[in-house]
């Protein structure tokens, strides 16, 4: 529900309560005041009678319509009382309520009872008056309601919206910093402060993150390079026994793929903070022969064979970004392929497709593209190539796709 | 020859200047910019080795500086940071090559060699073991002064088994220094042998010592 809709409503339920009590409250007021002005005016009737009957010694005629006055010869004298009663009342020909006022009067040494009667407003009709004018308020208090509540929508919530927008378009990925105009409405301008600060925050610790990822990576390659080159120099030595030299070379080979690795993760983490902006048109199908023709070796070295089918292919994309699809699909192909097998590379402007032949996956097709996910737990292998495949589809809103078919895995990268 | 190597990592510094003192340099080293600065002021050196994040300062200001000296040394980058930026700048400033860590000391040893080679430092600019020699130049190989036909693998095989003779040389640093570090796969290792095969034919047949010696479970060695 919106915001406003939700506020009209509410402020609807809260004028209609005040204006049911409030109309409560009016009717009894009126109602009392009507009631005590009737007493009143009974009193003075009464009054004026015993006026009349000192002066003229007789008793005066009814006067007014509805308006009765009744005298009745009593053996005691009667206390004066005021009652509500109901009574006929011949001109409407229906029963109203009527005041009485009865009262002792006494004429030529006789009482007598006096009773004065007056008809009361009906209660109905003061109900029906109220109520009518009472809903012709509201009616005129929702429509005013509405329109200001539209005024306040179009003029007073705008940079509430406009702030709304804004974050709706706000993409976490590019750690922008978001500036919003001041609007001279206190909380807008609070929320969008706020909303400014957090941007920064977000912005900064990124660069942070990145910064201490780079680092941390960096620093790491020294000590493996220490390790590299110390075991290499040992290697030199004269009178190693094999089972030595089986060691350092493990020692070598091991700080070589802890440096792969590590640098294939800083690759991944730079792909993932978009750090390959720009991209450039760029010819597709020129990277995808020069990569074949540096496979090769390793081709013809187990025997594959390749089958290319090329078209001119211009994409817009990274360079590196593009080098990276191309050999790690095809880096991957080479190393599942059994010996005679076959790789078809087949590449046009909508998709490449890379396929070898081999066993059908042990794991999901979704595991496939998961960080560290080998199929074969070959030692070589940093388990990191299709997950950059992935991560550079998803930031160029590019697809890869696997499928199994026909003895053939299937890996399609469309664009 | 004689190399200034810049590393503010003692332990990495040991290792290289000891594997480039037994290849035959002389080499001195400065562990951060200011020593790495005096030095260069004050001597002349045949190439320089940068690590670019040095204590003081950074390395490829240190080249701006020797370029802006007119200097004659060959500079080649090492860097813990294997940034395709950071690359393009060294080499824009005039720097002649860029070394990732960690690099093999034989591949540093073989780029060391070529920077050299490229501005004549070694006078004339044969390469040569024995009764074999190449002509870095125009790319030929000769045994005893008859040319001898070999591909661009074959070929960068001999120059590399030349420059670090007598060294033991891994499958992997063999593998590297042919295929670059994109391709490091254990499958690769075993057709570096189908080349060190054919090469070692083609020196054989036109008369050349068998100078490749197959180490045992470990790679090869080029030397008597």
């Amino acid at each position: 529900m919106k915001l406003v809709t939700k506020n009209t409503l509410t402020y609807l339920f809260i004028t209609l309560l005040v204006f049911l009590i409030g109309g409560f409250i009016f009717y009894s007021q009126l109602k009392n005041i009507i009631d005590e002005e009737a007493t009143e005016e009974l009193f003075h009737k009464k009054d004026e009678v015993i006026a009349f009957v000192n002066k003229t010694h007789k008793f005066p005629e009814p006067i007014g319509i509805g308006e009765l006055i009744s005298f009745a010869a009593t053996p005691s004298p009667v206390t004066s009382t005021l009652k509500d009663t109901l009574m006929f009342f011949e001109a409407e020909g229906e029963i109203l309520p009527y005041r009485q006022l009865i009262f002792n009067i006494t004429l030529s040494g006789q009482n007598y009872r006096a009773i004065i009667s007056k008809p009361m407003f009906e209660s109905d009709d003061l109900i029906h008056a109220i109520t009518t004018s009472f809903i012709l308020l509201a009616i005129l208090l929702i429509i005013v309601l509405l329109l200001s509540n539209f005024i306040i929508s179009k003029k007073v919530l705008k940079p509430f919206f406009n702030s709304l927008d804004t974050l709706n378009n706000y993409d976490i990925e590019k750690h922008q910093v978001i500036n919003l105009k001041k609007c001279g409405t206190t909380e807008f301008d609070q929320l969008n402060t706020a909303i400014h600060k957090m941007s920064t925050k977000i912005s900064s610790d990124f660069n942070n993150l990145k910064a201490f990822a780079e680092n941390a990576s960096h620093e790491l390659q020294t000590p493996l390079a220490i390790i590299k080159t110390k075991s290499e120099l040992l290697l030199q030595g004269e009178e190693l026994k094999n089972e030595q030299v089986k060691q350092l070379l493990d020692i070598n080979q091991t700080a070589s793929r802890a440096a792969k690795l590590n640098q294939t993760l800083l690759l991944l983490s730079k792909i993932e903070n978009n750090q390959f902006p720009g991209k450039e048109r760029i010819n597709f199908s020129e990277i995808v022969g020069k990569k074949i023709k540096m496979y090769e070796e390793l081709f013809s070295m187990k025997d594959i064979v390749i089958t290319t089918f090329i078209q001119d292919t211009q994409v817009s994309l990274h360079p590196a970004l593009a080098d990276i699809i191309v050999s790690n699909l095809l880096s991957n192909a080479v190393k599942y392929t059994p010996t005679f097998g076959l790789i078809e590379v087949e590449c046009s402007s909508k998709n490449l497709i890379v396929s070898n032949t081999g066993q059908p996956l042990k794991a999901s097709p979704e595991q496939l593209f998961q960080r560290f996910y080998k199929e074969n737990q070959e030692a070589d292998s940093t388990g990191l190539g299709l997950a950059l495949v992935k991560q550079v589809a998803l930031i160029n809103n590019h697809t890869i796709s696997y499928t199994y078919d026909g003895g053939k895995h299937v890996f399609t990268y469309s664009f | 020859m004689k190399l200034l190597l810049v590393e503010d990592e003692k332990n990495l510094a040991d290792s290289i200047v000891t594997y480039l003192k037994q290849a035959g340099y002389v080499c001195e080293t400065a562990n951060d910019f200011a020593s790495a600065d005096e030095k260069t002021s004050l001597y002349q050196y045949d190439c320089i080795l940068v690590d670019i994040t040095l204590p003081g300062g950074n390395g490829l200001e240190l080249i701006k500086k020797l370029k802006k000296s007119k200097t004659k040394s060959g500079i080649i980058i090492i860097s813990a940071k294997n940034s395709v930026d950071d690359k393009i700048a060294g080499l824009d400033l005039g720097a002649d090559d860029y070394i990732a860590k960690p690099f093999n000391l034989a591949e540093l040893n073989s780029r060391i060699r070529s920077v050299l080679r490229r501005r004549n430092f070694e006078g004339d600019k044969e390469v040569s073991f024995n009764e074999i020699s190449i002509k870095p130049d125009n790319q030929m190989a000769f045994v005893n002064n008859a040319a001898i036909t070999l591909t661009k693998k074959e070929y960068d095989l001999l120059l590399f088994f030349i420059t670090n003779k007598n060294r033991v040389l891994t499958k992997e640093t063999i593998a590297g220094h042919l295929w670059g570090d994109d391709m490091d796969m254990a499958d690769s290792y075993d057709f570096i042998y189908t080349h060190i095969k054919n090469l070692r034919k083609k020196l054989v047949d036109k008369g050349s010592g068998d100078y490749v010696k197959t180490v045992y479970g470990m790679g090869y060695k080029f030397g008597n």
